[in-house]
């Protein structure tokens, strides 16, 4: 069986060639940190949860045993990382899941491109987002924001794929009834 | 006809098309008889297309260009713990080894309820090295040091070994 990309480079830090990390990281740096940015809406988090998490990947590579994709793995690091992160937040602070957002009507559906510039829209979407529970905040970040299929989700929550849609549906509908000046009338 | 009960626990694959023709066809035919559902499908639909929408803001190159270095002096900084694992195979083995000699050391004196202080200490370091398969226990440093005696050393042979030591007198 050929080896993909990750799996050698995989290989090559595994015999201690400090390079092959370097590469690992610069292929998926960016990713990393838009994932961790998505599920906690605040660069200096995201830029120190996403590095906790190529520190963790770093340190315990030699578990990695190859039974999903490299990529697979990782995101299941920055994603446990980032949720344990919003657990702590939660606790620290109450937080309201049942504010609903006003707004005014926008006709986003007739005009896309103008809606994805509306920074009222924008607002409105990241605070209606950041407001679910962290756990359909994940599911939710992974298919709608990474599109990620059900079944790598489910691998990277640990959680069956049913699981996924279940919280996925509850997502949704929550998301709809804090958004309902843009998606009802 | 089919409940809505059940349009709405196959709403997820039918708003995403995952759903299989069959059902598809089924839902479709409850959505052209039962205007609530309808209009739940549409604005879910709605919501779906809305939050697609969400912008990200991309960050600088200089941000990018930072990352990798700013990572490197983490990880230089945050020295490594005392059981956490170095990308190098020959000194992962020879520091987990080195931790188990001690780790079983010390618990042949201080573990009565083991009863390993009859053993000659080269036939335990034997079983020990030999037995050692699995060296991610080292990682785990949560690990109580009986643990990972009765991790190590398979139970038949701590038995045997507890019985004391009657198989290696042949050795």
């Amino acid at each position: 069986m050929v080896k993909d990309e990750d799996a050698l480079l995989v290989d090559r830090f595994k015999k201690g060639e400090e390079k092959a990390f370097n590469e690992l990281v610069k292929k998926y740096m960016k990713r990393i940190y838009y994932l961790a940015y998505s599920l906690t809406n605040n660069h200096a988090d995201a830029l120190d949860l996403s590095q906790e998490a190529f520190i963790k990947a770093y340190r315990s590579i030699h578990r990695f045993r190859g039974r999903s994709s490299f990529y697979t793995w990782l995101y299941r690091i920055t994603v446990n990382i980032c949720l344990n992160h919003l657990k702590r937040e939660a606790r620290k602070k109450e937080v309201s899941f049942d504010e609903r957002i006003e707004v005014a009507q926008v006709d986003w559906w007739i005009n896309p491109k103008k809606a994805l510039e509306n920074k009222e829209l924008q607002e409105n979407l990241t605070k209606a987002i950041g407001s679910l529970p962290p756990q359909q905040k994940a599911v939710f970040t992974l298919r709608y924001l990474e599109g990620l299929p059900h079944k790598e989700i489910a691998s990277i929550l640990g959680c069956s794929i049913g699981n996924v849609k279940a919280n996925l549906f509850q997502a949704l509908q929550k998301l709809r009834n804090k958004l309902k000046g843009y998606v009802e009338g | 006809m089919i409940s809505c009960r059940k349009v709405k626990r196959w709403m997820i694959d039918y708003l995403e098309g995952t759903l299989a023709e069959k059902e598809k066809v089924l839902v479709d035919e409850h959505l052209s008889k039962c205007s609530q559902c309808a209009q739940e499908v549409e604005v879910l639909v709605k919501t779906q297309k809305l939050v697609r929408l969400k912008a990200r803001k991309e960050m600088p190159e200089g941000f990018w260009a930072h990352y990798l270095p700013r990572l490197r002096r983490r990880l230089e900084e945050k020295p490594l713990s005392r059981l956490e694992w170095r990308p190098v195979p020959t000194l992962a083995l020879a520091t987990a080894t080195a931790l188990v000699l001690l780790v079983v050391t010390v618990n042949l004196f201080r573990t009565p309820s083991l009863n390993l202080e009859s053993l000659p200490r080269k036939v335990l370091v034997r079983e020990v090295v030999a037995s050692n398969s699995e060296l991610d226990y080292f990682i785990a440093d949560s690990f109580e040091p009986e643990e990972i005696v009765q991790a190590l050393i398979p139970q038949e042979m701590l038995n045997s070994l507890m019985r004391g030591g009657e198989m290696y007198e042949t050795l």
